[in-house]
Parts: structure tokens; sequence; C-alpha cells
């Protein structure tokens, strides 16, 4: 490997110093003289017909300046990313608690509350479907005209029943996993803009201008080029900002009022509204022969999408696509229903239901290898997919999927492994349990076979000499001007200070697509050096053409031709020299690979994988689970930069912990019991163990320096880990979560 | 409620006066780590505040006298309980108390007195002063009155405070020797929460060893109101030996738990019991049964 500059190093992220010190402005920090301040009228009810709202009170409110209802959309009445089945303003029917009816836009936001409390709406109130069960039920009221199923897949190979029969061991189960809300510590909030022609600028932290754009124009009756998105930084997204919240009503509130409007949500608003990971109850009955060989494996899932599709659908497609996790199963048999309900609003979540399948899948081997006697690592070798095989599904995918049993034999040499038995003894008081769980995951990186998966990169050297990088994905605290930075200066052989990436501006920068599904370092990552090698070419046409040589190369100062030291051309002047030629920016486009058969779950050909070893103790006395040390073995190909890469693993380390042990949604009669940060309980760093992260460093040919996504996939595996380690300290299995004090003392007491 | 009017007293003298004189009830403001976030959601039906801030010079205090006892004034906060010598050496169990007051940025606020007057039954400091047997002394204009902190609190936010009347300071009497050194076996303080910090408890439990060598127990969190538990001190001091069974009994006589968002009853009343066991074993009291393991 050629030795690289940038590339694999530790570097201080991009946006580091800004963030640190506080200078960063979040879209809701900034100011804009004159904006109005929105307040959203919500529906008290899970499900019920809107007969007539009132505002004629409202409007005549001191400093009040507009009241707008579903009558005030221009356009289409609804939005979502499957299609447009979620109202903007609820003209007919609410479907939840929170569903936005009225918003008032006042002079200044206490104007804006008093006003809401005015506004008067006749509800008729309609049976509400709490339960995936409920929705299913003959005769159930429909929350959409088309029904209640949002996704029937089945799909199976093989002989699973005879499989059953002659398996040495047998093992089924049902698991659970709750909502979890993103709780990102910046909620929605943002500005609309009226422009002079007639348009609409929005600054709001999104995770696809593109796809905003699009949706508004529909929604505004506007052509998108009337319509600036500005949806870069975000403070912390996870998929909970990757579809449509607040940002039809601001660009409604800017169009009808003429003025800039702000909303910007409370905590509480934003649990109500926002979207949450879906929850799902997972039937598995997984078999395998005296030898650990695994027979079959059988899933049924069901799982809501509340009362919208959203990107709903996808999420339980990929959670389906995952049930195999890594290994190689010669019988299955699939079926899962995903409904809607009155419930929260589900939608992507960090793994993207990936984490659900696979702390089921991962719970059912750790019982098999029991059953067995047989060793969690070594019965995880003997089955996982191995270089030029095809998985369970029957594609094929790249290379490195020989990562798997590369992240298994890496944790299996380390030393937290070897010492787990030392681990467990150091106890002192009777009541500490020690254990030591282990797990592994794959998560497929991109938007999957049923997408269009593409990304596109523009390059602009300025008069400034600032080389200017741009794509669409925005960056969410996840790191990705930073490796985009790093790729650009790598690539183009110039130090990355020269650099400045422009992200999430739809008036500014091409559409290299969502900064979701772990493709941004990838799939943007390709597109920045595809375009970078253009700009090379580019420029060492133009030193051929001053010097007569294709002796030119290109560093911090400029281009020079190498034979003639002293002809040379600073990137100051590099811009006026191309724009003679015609030329103001490069651009250029690339695709994801794709695999070599297709279902109607959406199969992806590129994986990374990560294994993860978690040592903890139980109390017995009180349940409390305590996290002592894990190492993560990510598989992600080459790191690009290191201090990200451990970033990205730590904390989806942490954001997982809290789902394994402590976060617990409850939801009663659609209305959230868990309304804030006070009752619903996300880790603090006294609850962090040592983690320590080793990276198994493969090259994936087609990713970017041979580096792929690590965003989701650091926050899969610890599930699993963690309640295979339970298993181990205290000998009770977790099946369902959050594994809270509670459950486990009450596991304990059974 | 929409505040309409603010006052902030310079002094002791100066909000007794204003209480003394005012037709209508002030919401108190010390550390405001309870009061800010109950008006903001509306909690609160005082419509006036009285800000005690100024009032930390006269009440700030940390003192022992000349019997032994500890006095606390009302405004101490609980950093600087955590961070006091004289409570390190004498009393370091109610250190370990205020400990767990949510975060550093709470404890630098919020006072010992505030959580007295917020009389929430999850208040942290609480059940290790009841346990103590500590008092409360409350003074008005008319003059100063002194009464058990048990028999000051009535239940959740209720307390026995007259309009008139601020809390001033708390009494500690001198019947334990609790310091740093011999905390784990002299008296402990164990608050189970969601979380390991910045989390309100599910339930509390603070045991103490008296200087006659008798255990003092009180729960948090695990009823409406902190008293002692009496039952449980009484079946500790007089039994020849303990088993899990009876203490389990007992304890479920002291507790009448709630079922919330954040635990159930049958859940609290379990580890009301564990707890105590679990403190009691690390105080080289033996159970007849079992190793010390299970707790069910």
């Amino acid at each position: 490997m050629a030795e690289n500059k940038w590339i694999g190093k530790k570097i201080t992220r991009y946006d580091g110093r800004e963030k640190a010190t506080g200078a960063l402005k979040y879209m809701a920090d900034l100011e804009f003289p004159d904006a109005l301040a929105g307040k959203i009228l919500r529906s008290p009810y899970a499900h019920a017909l809107v007969k007539g709202v009132e505002i004629a009170e409202a409007e005549g409110m001191l400093g009040v300046v507009a009241v707008l209802t579903a009558k005030d959309v221009p356009g289409l009445n609804g939005f979502g990313i499957e299609g447009p089945d979620q109202p903007v303003l609820c003209g007919e029917r609410v479907r939840f608690i929170g569903d936005p009816v009225a918003v008032v836009f006042a002079e200044d936001l206490e104007s804006a509350e008093n006003a809401v409390e005015k506004i008067k709406v006749d509800y008729e109130i309609l049976p509400a479907i709490l339960t995936p069960e409920a929705a299913l039920e003959e005769g159930a009221i429909k929350i959409h005209e088309e029904g209640n199923i949002l996704r029937h897949h089945k799909s199976s190979n093989g002989d699973v029943e005879a499989a059953f029969k002659e398996a040495a061991v047998v093992v089924e189960n049902t698991y659970t996993t709750p909502y979890e809300e993103h709780a990102y510590i910046e909620t929605e909030g943002g500005f609309g803009l009226p422009l002079e022609d007639g348009g609409v600028e929005l600054y709001y932290p999104a995770q696809y201008c593109f796809r905003d754009r699009m949706q508004l124009s529909a929604v505004l009756a506007l052509p998108q080029e009337k319509i600036r998105i500005n949806s870069n930084p975000l403070g912390g997204a996870f998929g909970g900002k990757d579809d449509m919240l607040l940002q039809p009503i601001l660009a409604l509130g800017a169009i009808k009022t003429g003025r800039p409007v702000k909303i910007h949500l409370s905590r509480e608003e934003s649990f109500m509204a926002s979207t949450k990971r879906l929850p799902f109850k997972l039937t598995m009955k997984t078999a395998a022969d005296k030898n650990g060989k695994f027979l079959a494996h059988k899933v049924f899932g069901i799982s809501e999408a509340g009362p919208f599709a959203g990107i709903s659908g996808a999420v339980f497609n990929y959670a389906f696509e995952n049930a195999f996790c890594v290994y190689k199963f010669p019988n299955t048999d699939l079926e899962g229903i995903c409904v809607f309900t009155n419930n929260s609003v589900t939608g992507a979540f960090r793994g993207f239901g990936n984490n659900q399948m696979t702390f089921g899948t991962e719970s059912q081997v750790d019982q098999i290898a029991e059953a067995l006697g047989m060793d969690p690592i070594k019965i995880r070798r003997l089955n996982c997919v191995k270089g030029g095989e095809r998985y369970s599904h029957g594609h094929k995918v790249n290379e490195s999927v020989i990562g798997i049993d590369k992240c298994l034999e890496t944790m299996e040499n380390s030393d937290m492994w070897k010492q787990r038995e030392d681990f467990k003894s150091q106890t002192v008081e009777p009541w500490i349990k020690r254990g030591v769980g282990i797990a592994i995951s794959q998560h497929g990186g991109g938007l999957g076979n049923l997408l269009d998966d593409t990304a596109t990169a523009q390059i602009e050297v300025l008069s400034s000499g600032i080389i200017n990088v741009k794509v669409s994905n925005e960056e969410m605290g996840q790191g990705s001007l930073t490796t985009f930075w790093l790729i650009a200066a790598e690539t183009l052989g110039v130090a990355p200070e020269m650099i400045e990436i422009s992200s999430g501006q739809t008036h500014n920068a091409p559409d290299s697509g969502p900064a979701t599904a772990s493709r941004s370092t990838f799939i943007a990552g390709n597109a920045i050096i595809k375009t970078a090698e253009a700009l090379k070419d580019e420029l060492k046409v133009l030193g051929k053409e001053l010097w007569g040589t294709d002796e030119i190369n290109i560093n911090s100062q400029g281009i020079y031709c190498v034979t003639c030291k002293t002809n040379f051309i600073s990137w100051t002047e590099i811009s006026a020299a191309l724009s003679k030629k015609g030329i103001d920016s490069v651009s250029r486009t690339v695709a994801m690979p794709e695999t070599d058969i297709k279902i109607d779950l959406g199969l992806h050909f590129i994986h990374t994988y990560v294994s993860q070893i978690v040592d903890l103790e139980v109390n017995t006395l009180t349940g409390e689970v305590t996290l002592i040390q894990t190492e993560i073995f990510p598989e992600a190909g080459r790191v690009i930069n290191r201090l990200g890469y451990e970033g990205q693993s730590e904390g989806g380390s942490v954001m997982s912990m809290g789902y394994t042990i402590m976060e617990n949604f409850k939801i009663k009669d659609g209305k959230a019991m868990t309304r804030n940060l006070q009752t619903y309980l996300v880790p603090t760093a006294a609850d962090i163990p040592e983690i320590k992260v080793t990276p198994v460093e493969l090259v994936e040919k087609e990713g970017p320096f041979g580096a792929k996504g690590l965003g989701e996939p650091a926050s899969i595996p610890i599930t699993p880990a963690i309640t295979n380690a339970i298993y181990d300290a205290a000998g009770i299995r977790i099946k369902d979560l959050p594994a809270s004090p509670e459950r486990v003392l009450m596991e304990l007491c059974k | 409620m929409k505040v309409n009017e603010y006052k902030m007293a310079s002094s002791i003298e100066e909000a007794l006066t204003t209480l003394a004189t005012s037709p209508t009830e002030y919401r108190m403001l010390a550390g405001g780590t309870d009061v800010l976030p109950r008006f903001r959601d509306n909690l609160i039906k005082e419509d006036k505040i009285l800000d005690l801030t100024l009032l930390k010079a006269e009440l700030g205090f940390i003192t022992m006298d000349e019997t032994g006892a500890l006095h606390i004034g009302a405004m101490a906060t609980h950093q600087e309980i955590v961070e006091n010598e004289i409570i390190k050496e004498h009393f370091s169990v109610l250190q370990d108390a205020c400990r767990t007051v949510g975060s550093i940025q709470i404890k630098n606020r919020g006072t010992i007195g505030g959580n007295i007057m917020n009389a929430s039954p999850a208040g942290d400091a609480l059940p290790v002063l009841i346990a103590a047997d500590a008092e409360v002394i409350l003074i008005s204009v008319g003059g100063e009155r002194r009464m058990l902190l048990e028999d000051f609190l009535l239940g959740p936010g209720k307390t026995a405070i007259k309009s008139d009347e601020i809390l001033k300071e708390i009494v500690l009497p001198k019947v334990y020797h609790v310091s740093r050194s011999n905390v784990k076996y002299e008296g402990q303080y164990r608050k189970l929460g969601g979380r390991k910090a910045l989390t309100i408890s599910i339930a509390s439990v603070a045991v103490l060893k008296d200087h006659e060598n008798k255990i003092r127990v009180a729960y948090g969190a695990l009823s409406p109101r902190i008293q002692r538990a009496s039952a449980v001190e009484d079946y500790v001091n007089s039994a020849a030996e303990l088993d899990m069974d009876s203490l389990y009994q007992v304890v479920e006589k002291c507790v009448n738990p709630l079922s919330d968002v954040r635990a159930s009853a049958e859940y609290r009343k379990k580890v009301a019991a564990n707890l105590t066991r679990m403190i009691l074993m690390q105080m080289r009291y033996d159970f007849k049964d079992e190793s010390g393991e299970g707790g069910c």
C-alpha cells in the first residue's frame, strides 16, 4: 500500500474548533430581523376526525400575524419518503397524539402560544389502533384507506420443518424491542424565509436537502428552483431527521406572512412529534446439527410503523434482509408484517431495523452454542458466510465478506476474550456476578437494490486559491466533513487546510444523496475521488498547454512542470486559468455497486462487519447491569480518520448500550408516558465503560481508499453482546428490551 | 402560573418582613433546581417569587457546636456539603447522599434547604437526615421554632411550614460517628436510579448505627412520606439472627410505593428489602439463609 499523507491518521475534526468553542451556529441559533415565532396546535387524540377548526378568535389576538390550517396548504397536503400520507396540517383526520392541526405565527412566542389556546377544533373521536395485533383484527378501523398493512413479506428456501425434525438442537424464542427516541441534543428547529421571487428559503437541520426540496415543491405548488434549502449543520440526527418534520410548516409560514418565521421545538414537543425506532416482536426458531452446523432459521416478525409510512417500510425490509445475520442457513422461512397504528410515528434510527433483528438472531446463536456445549466464537466461525459463498438470501456480496471471519478471529485472539475467566473470578460482593458476552453483526452500506443510489460531487477552485469541494451529504456530528476533507486532500495531493467543504445547500452543492444508510463515506467519498481525479486531469491538460510537457505535478502551492521547475501556477491563479478554458468547476457522479440478484427486501452488495465483547456485572439484589469494559472490532475497510473511526465506534456502542439496558420509551393509549429526558433516560458519562476500538482493516476494493461506512454498524452487536453477557453472569436470558434493573431482577426471581 | 412579582430578599430580616406583610403567598426560590422546571411545567400555584439567593451569607454555614451537634444552614449547597471537612469527619453518610443529587451543576446550585422544602418523597438527602433524627429550625418575625424533620415533612410537596416562615437550618444531633473512614460499617446510603448519575431515585435507603449500636433506617421514594422504618429497626435490633424472609416482611410493612413510569411498586418493595440486606451485610450483619446472592 502506498503511504498516505492524511488518510489513516488521527486528524482533528474539520469542524472541531467551532464546535468545541461553541462558535458554530446551529439553525435555531441564527437570527433574522423581524422573524415571527411559530407555535403548532397538535392533536390531543390518537385518532379523530377533524370536523371544524375555528381560528377567528386566535387571529384577532394581539401580535398574531397569521393562523394557518389545512386550507392554507397551496399544493398537496401531505409528505413522506415512501408516499405523501402525512398531512402538513390535518384538515380531515388526526392519526396520532401530536398530529399538527394549525399553526400560529406571531410577533413573539408568548403571543403565538396564547393564540394557539384560542383555536377551537371540533373533533369526532375515532377508535384508536394501539397495538399491532389490533391493526390486524377483522373489522378494525382503517388508519389509511388502503388498510392497516404497510408491508407483508414472505420468503422461504429449502424445508425448515424437515430440518427442525432432524436437528440435534432447536431453539425457539420470542423477542420484543421497544420504541427508541433519538434524543439528539438539538431539537428540531429553524427558519423559513420568503424570497423576492415568490420562493422560499429554509434553514433547517435535515439529512437530505434535495428530497426535502422535491417534497416541498409538491406541498407548496412551487417549482423546485424557487426553493432553497440549507440543511447543514445538524446537532445530531441518527436517522431522526431523515424525513421532513417542520419544513413544510416553516415554508408555508414564510410564504403566507411574507416574513422570516422561526419554530424551535421544546424537548416535549420533539418527543411527541418526531420519529422513533420501530418496535418489533420477533419469534425465531433456529436449528443446528450435533456438530453445531446451522440447519434452519425461521423468523416471524410483527412491527408497527405508527400512523404513516414514512421510511418505516424500508426499515422493516432492512430488518428482514438481516434476519440471517452473517450466517449461512440452508433452510429458511421468513414472514413479517408491518402495520399502521395510532402510536408514535416511527422511522429511521441508526441501524435501520438491523439492531432489533440481530438482537434476536445473535441471542439464538448463543443458546444453540450453549445447548451443544460449544464455544460461542467457534460456532460463529463455523457457520458464517465465507469468501466466495452466497448469502442465505441467495445473492453474492463483495470480496470483503471474508471480513466476517476476520472479525471473529481477531476477537478470539484478543486479550479480553482470553482473559474472560480471570475477569469473571474477580468479584468481591456475593451479589455481584460477572459475565462476558460476544456478538457479531453485518450492515449493508447504501440505499439497497430497490433504489437508485448515486452521488455527485463538484469541485471549484476559487480565486482565493481555496479548493471548494461540494456534496450534499450533511454533517450531523458523524464527522463526514472531515472524511470528505481528507479524501479530497489526499487525492489532490494538497494540504487539507486548502480545502473547504460545502454541504447541505441545494443551491450550492450537487445532489450526492442523503446523509443516511452508512453511505456518505463510501459513495460521496468515491464521488469526491472521481471528481478530484477529473480536476487533476484538467490541470494536467492546462499545464501541457502552457509548458508542452506531460510531466505536471500538483501540490499545495499549485501546479508545476516537474522537469522545468521555474514554470509554476499558484492556486490563486488556477481559477482564472481554468475560466479562460471555459471551466468553472468539475463534477462527476458515481453509483453504488449492486448485487447480482434482487428481491423485494432490497439487498446490499457492500457490508461492514463488527464483532464486540462485553464484560459486565449484574447486581442480583437490584438487577442493575454495569458494563465494565468492551472491545469493538469493526471491519469497515481502511480507516480514513482514526479519530472519527473511534468516535463512531464509541458513540454507536454507548448509544445502543442505552437502548439495551436503559432507554424505556413507554406509551399508553397512544400517549408517551416518557415525555422528556427526565423520565426517558439515556446514558451519561458515568454509565460508560472503558471502550477499546480495534480496527480489523481489510482493504475494500470498491471503497474510497479502501474504506466502508461505520456510522450504523457500530451500533448493532453490543445489544446481543450485553444480553449474552447477562446470561453468562446470572443465568437469565433477556428476551425483552430494555434489560432495566427491574426487568433483570424480575427475571432473576422467576 | 405566570410570575407577576419577583422580589429578591437581601437579608433574613427582609425576607421575613416581606412574608409577614404579604396578603398572598410567595414561592421561595433558593437554588432553583426544582422551582424553575416546575414553573416551566405550570406546576406552581403561586404567582410571586421571593428569591433567597442573597441569604446565602447568613444561611450558608456548616458548623459543629460544643455538644457535637452539626448545624447546616438551609442555603448550603449539596456540593458544599460534599466538600465539607466537618461533615466528612463526623457524618460523611450525608455526603454520600448529597453526592447522588443530579449533576455537578445541580449540586452547585441546589441547597439542602431546597431539597427539604421541595418535600419530594424521592429527595436524595432526606432518608439520611430522617434516619438521623434531624431537626429543622424555622424562623418568622415571631421567632424560631424547632421540630423533627420527620414531622415537618407531611407528604409529596407538603410541609408544616407556615406562610410567614422560612427554613433556617438543619440540626443533626450527636449520636453517630460516621467518618469517611468507617462509613461502610457505621452508616450507608444507597440510591437506586435508572442510571448511574443524574437520575431521580427509584428507591433509596439510609441505614445508620447510633452511639448505642442500634440501627436506624429510612427509605426514599418508597412511600408518600419519608419516615423512620421502625419495624425494620426493631427487627434488626432485636432479632437473634437475621433472615431474608423476615426482613422482607418487615420492610413491606414500612413501605407503600407507587407504580409509575420509573418502576413498579412490586419491584420497589423487593429492592427496598434487598438494598437493606445489602447494606446490613456490608455492615457485618449476618443472615442465616443463603450466600447473599439471591434477591427474591
